[in-house]
Parts: C-alpha cells; structure tokens; sequence
C-alpha cells in the first residue's frame, strides 16, 4: 500500500501506479464504499480511487492509448449516448463530479441495471430513450459541452449528429467510439474510419482527435470533434 | 398555432414559433406540482396526443408538441440553454445541488414506470414461458439421454423397444426391476403388443444384475425426470392460455408453440405486428439470409415456419410458396392480434384455399435443368459457358449488396 503513486492526467483523472510496471487510470469516486461492476477500489487518505478497466470501457482504453483532448471535465454537463449498464458512465460521473450526465440507454432491461447504478449517483439522469430519436427526450436534457457516443449502431455518426443539433452548445466536443464491424462487416476498418470521418466532417464537427484503441477492442477507434454548428 | 416545449417542471408555449430570449417572451406556461412530474413525463413519453389535445382545450389553439417534431423549436432551444436558471425562477431549485437532485429523482421514477409498463406486457411473458419450455426440453433431452445410458447397464433391450423419453422414464420409475415388467403391469402403461415384446425382453435380458441401492438411484433419477415433464406440461397449458388470450389470430394459424416462437424471435407482438410478410417468412433463418444478401447463396424459402405442419407435411418444390403464403396470413394475423381484432377463421380459409391451389398448380416437382448441361458440354462449349456463369456470379454479388444497404437502413430505423 505503500508504494502507491498517484498523478492527475487530465482533470479529475488519475495513473495509479502500484508498483508492477502496469499503466492504470483510475477516477475519485463519489460514491465511497460502493462497486459498480467488479472494479477493484484502492484507498489514498480519505479518498477512494476505482480502478478503471479499459477492457470495459472504451473511453478508459482510448485515456490509456493516448488521448489528448479531454472534454470532460470536473464542472461538464454531458449527454451519454448508449449508457449499457453504467460501467462507463460511473467513471464519466466520478470526473464530472459537479457536472451532470444525462445517460440515454434504449434496452428496458439494460436500463435495469443502470438504474441500480446510478442509483446513489445523483449527477447521472437515467433516460430510457432511442438516441436516433432526440426530440423523445429533449423534454429532460438541456444544452451540453460533451455528447459522448457508444451505441455500435450502422448510422451510429449520423446519430451523433441528430443529437448535437438538439443538444449541444457551439463549440462544445463530440466523443465517438466507432466499431467497425457494427457499421460493415465485409469491408476493411480502415476505409469505414475513414467514411464515419467524413461524415462527422459534413455534419459539422471538426475532428482534433483521433485514437485506435486496439488491443483493448478489436477494430474500434474514437474520435474527438468540436461542433462548428450546422 | 401554438409551439410547446416540455421541461420535467412545466410546458410552455409560444405562438408560431417564435423566437425566445426571456421568460418574459414566452405567452404559454402551465407549470407542474412537483409530485405529479413524474406521471407527467410518463404521460408525455406514452400518450403525447393526449396530452396536445387537453393543452388545445386549456390554451384555445392548435397545438405543435416538439416530442413529435423531427426539428427543435424556438422555444425548446430557449429552455435548453436556461433549464437551471428557469426552474430556479420559478421556485423549483434553490441551488445547482438541488437541480441535479431532483432531475435524477425525476427521471429516475419516469424510468422505472416506463420499465414497470413494460414488465407488464403480456408478450414479455409469453416469450419467456415459451423459453422456459424450450430450455427444459434441451435439459430433459440430455438427462433423458443419460437415463437410457444408465439403466442400459441393468436392461438394454428396453432402450430399443422405447423410443419416447417420457415413457421410459414413466416405466422405470413404475417399475424400476426387471422383474417388475411383466405383461400385466405394463398393459397399464403401454399398448398390448408392446408389453409383450418388453416382457418377453425382459425375461432374457442380457443386462448385468444391479444391487438394490444402486438402482434405487436410477429410480429416483427417472423420477425427477418424469416431475420435470410435468412441469412442461403444465408451462405448456399456461402458454396456450396466454396465447390464445394475447394472440388468438396467430395461435389458430401457426399454433401454440410455433406462435410463440414467433414472438420471440421479433420480440415482441407489437415487433411482429410491424414487421412485412418476407421478414416474418425468413424469422429464424437469418444466417441464410445474410449469407444470401452478401454472398448471393440461394435465399432461404422459410425461416422457424418451417415447423408449421402446412409446410412440413408438402412435397420440397411446393414448401417455398406454402411458406410465402403463410407468411403473409399470419403478417395479417399478428396485426390484428396487436389491434384486437379476431379474424383467424377466415385467414384460415384463405390460407387452406391458398394452399390447395399451390397443391394443384404444383403437383409435379419442377425438371431439372441439369440435365441439358452435359449435351452442351458435348458441343465443346465449355469456354464460353464458364464465362457466362463467371458473369451471373458478378451479377448476383452486386445484388446483394444493393440489398444489403437497405437492409442497413431499416435496422438502423429500429
């Protein structure tokens, strides 16, 4: 326990090394004593710091690779588009910790699982919701800085873009994790990066960022945009 | 005209669509008692018509809800960029703390009513009983298995003389010893000839002599396989029950189970209900049919249809059209069963008139063409055959792809 060392990377994030060589990242949770998934929780003081495992998150795997530009931070407002059972969104809700996540996830069964949680986290907002159909829930969600987007759907760019017309404020980013073989499974991972890039170009964002996330996910990249507007 | 926008805390309007820049601007406004938010929103989510007329009635004016509009209004932008600041001047937060507090609360109880509305779908049901029903057939198949291995030890010719599961494991744990199944006993159970042949089997068994403790575990074994057939039998019952009460329609033209199936693979009846004659044909058989769409393989003429005896009961070169036919019968019969509507009696007579005239039309299989392929082999055509066949090859690969971008779309539709 001794050996901990801990650094801040970008706002509220955190490389934990615990002394075998490993890269780990981790965020300060706001929600002391309680696990989300299986992740392991290490004690500095009178903080708690969850492990964050970029074999399930994508977002952690792309910190871990190299991003550079990191939207989220502390005091963000954020619309999370394909929540799942929250694993993710834990951690988006630990950085923002004086933000909020408005969390859309479409399967009521999943949802069942988020709701459990998020249950204490009260900067996440559970939606149950179709991301390909914003006005649904533009009743709950206000204007963003960071649309954060999981869904591994076909037409999963033109969803970030639907969704950036209702809810995000100019400049504010985009955060795409595209998996290839959700979108075509014939054609190379390369050309479809290349494709969903230039419709996230049309659509108005401009990509300032862009990490390959292999080995943590087969054929997956994410991309960072800021939105120009229409 | 009036443009309304919802918040979790009130609606408001304004009149065509006009630009806001302060409460001041906006015309309409009903705000919410905190306790009803929830069941408001729920109202909003599940009954948004409803709600547009009572507002039509209260504010005198046709109303425009942005829930049901593609483009965001005015208004809504207006209240997206200020949805902190206008609740607090409106009294609902105090604080940022405060905001976020009750919007999580909020949505968390809209939430659980939507999943809770759900839950209580009947369909959700039915495509779990029908699981469950499958599930414990795989299980009774592998334990059944097992049993007939196990007693074999002790009574090999039965194995044979038996072919139904729960019969076997009906006789053992009647019976249990070979000495047990003679010709009057079995005659309760089983049909004469039968029980002679068993008891005869039995006297000259070649099986090896079992102690008693070992063959009471046998015993209880095809016990507890025998409980668990009951207990289908009873799931069973109750899927019928629900079946014919959810889906009458379906039930009479496909049956119970078949139905059922049906259900589950869309996910449910209002899936089923929306879904064309051809997808409701191929349910089941989609590896075929993707493998058809990419690769331009043969497409596959029926899906988990295949198990309807109409089809299983025809001759191959008619099963395809049967297939269509029934496909697009029960399309028709899923949309009434969403609606309520019973009209199962003469879809089925359609349908058996349908297949009658597939019947007569059809009653030969179709020639071969096979059989003009080596007399143009003869005529040392061989180069050029092989070429055109190369070119159908190309020409089926670009129609599968045409195909699939469509198919693309409307999955992504959902």
């Amino acid at each position: 326990m001794e050996d901990i060392k801990i650094k801040e990377i970008f706002e509220n994030i955190y490389e934990v090394d615990l002394g075998d060589g490993l890269k780990r990242i981790a965020t300060k949770s706001i929600v002391k004593g309680k696990k989300v998934y299986d992740e392991k929780i290490i004690k500095i003081g009178d903080e708690e710091y969850r492990i964050w495992n970029p074999n399930k998150s994508k977002l952690a795997a792309a910190i871990i690779k190299g991003l550079k530009v990191m939207p989220i931070k502390r005091d963000s407002k954020i619309l999370y588009l394909g929540a799942s059972a929250g694993t993710t969104p834990s951690h988006v809700a630990d950085i923002a910790d004086k933000g909020i996540v408005y969390a859309i996830e479409y399967a009521p069964r999943i949802m069942r699982e988020l709701l459990d949680a998020c249950a204490e986290r009260e900067n996440i907002i559970p939606i149950l919701g179709d991301a390909n159909k914003p006005q649904e829930y533009a009743n709950i969600v206000e204007k963003v800085d960071v649309i954060y987007e999981d869904v591994a759907q076909p037409n999963q760019a033109e969803i970030l873009i639907k969704n950036a017309k209702w809810f995000l404020k100019k400049g504010g980013y985009g955060m795409i994790a595209i998996k290839a073989r959700s979108i075509d499974v014939t054609k190379d991972p390369k050309e479809i990066f290349k494709e969903q890039k230039e419709i996230l170009e049309a659509g108005g964002f401009k990509i300032v960022d862009e990490v390959d996330i292999e080995p943590f996910e087969k054929d997956h990249v994410m991309f960072v945009g800021i939105w120009e507007g229409k | 005209m009036i443009y309304v926008t919802f918040t979790p805390y009130g609606a408001f309007g304004v009149k065509d669509n006009k630009e806001v820049s302060g409460l001041e601007d906006i015309e309409y406004k009903k705000l919410f008692n905190e306790e009803e938010i929830p069941d408001i929103m729920f109202k909003l989510k599940t009954q948004p018509n409803k709600i547009a007329d009572e507002l039509k009635e209260e504010w005198g004016d046709e109303i425009k809800l942005e829930t049901l509009s593609t483009e965001p209004f005015n208004i809504g932008e207006f209240l997206r960029n200020n949805l902190f600041k206008v609740g607090k001047e409106l009294g609902y937060f105090n604080n940022y703390d405060e905001f976020r507090k009750k919007m999580h609360y909020w949505s968390t109880e809209l939430t659980k009513k939507v999943i809770k509305s759900y839950a209580q779908q009947k369909d959700k049901i039915i495509i779990q009983v029908a699981e469950a029903i499958s599930d414990l057939d795989k299980t009774l198949n592998l334990l059944s298995e097992r049993l007939r291995e196990w007693y074999s030890l002790y009574f090999p010719e039965l194995d044979h003389l038996v072919n139904k599961h729960e019969v076997y494991a009906n006789l053992i744990t009647k019976l249990g010893k070979r000495k047990n199944f003679t010709k009057s006993q079995l005659k309760k159970i089983l049909p004469s000839k039968l029980a002679g042949k068993i008891a005869e089997a039995a006297k000259n068994s070649m099986g090896g002599e079992l102690e008693d403790y070992d063959l009471d575990v046998i015993v209880k074994f095809a016990e507890e396989i025998n409980h668990l057939y009951e207990k289908r039998k009873e799931l069973y019952n109750y899927l019928e029950k629900l079946m014919n009460e959810e889906a009458p329609n379906i039930t009479k033209l496909a049956g119970v189970s078949l139905g059922a199936r049906l259900i589950g693979l869309a996910g449910g009846l209002e899936k089923l209900a929306k879904m064309p004659a051809s997808t409701i044909q191929v349910l089941g058989a989609e590896k075929a049919l993707f493998a058809h769409l990419r690769m331009g393989v043969e497409p596959p003429k029926h899906g988990i249809i295949y198990n309807h005896p109409l089809i299983q009961g025809s001759p191959h070169w008619q099963r395809g059209k049967i297939a269509r036919a029934l496909a697009c019968k029960l399309a028709i019969a899923a949309r009434a069963d969403y609606v309520g509507d019973y009209i199962a009696d003469e879809l089925l007579e359609k349908l058996n008139k349908r297949v009658e005239e597939i019947r007569r039309k059809y009653p030969k299989p179709p020639k071969k063409k096979k059989k003009e392929k080596p007399k143009a082999k003869k005529k040392e055509k061989k180069g050029k055959k092989e070429k055109s066949k190369k070119k159908k090859d190309k020409k089926k690969d670009k129609k599968g792809k045409k195909e699939r971008k469509v198919i693309g779309k409307t999955k992504s539709r959902k």
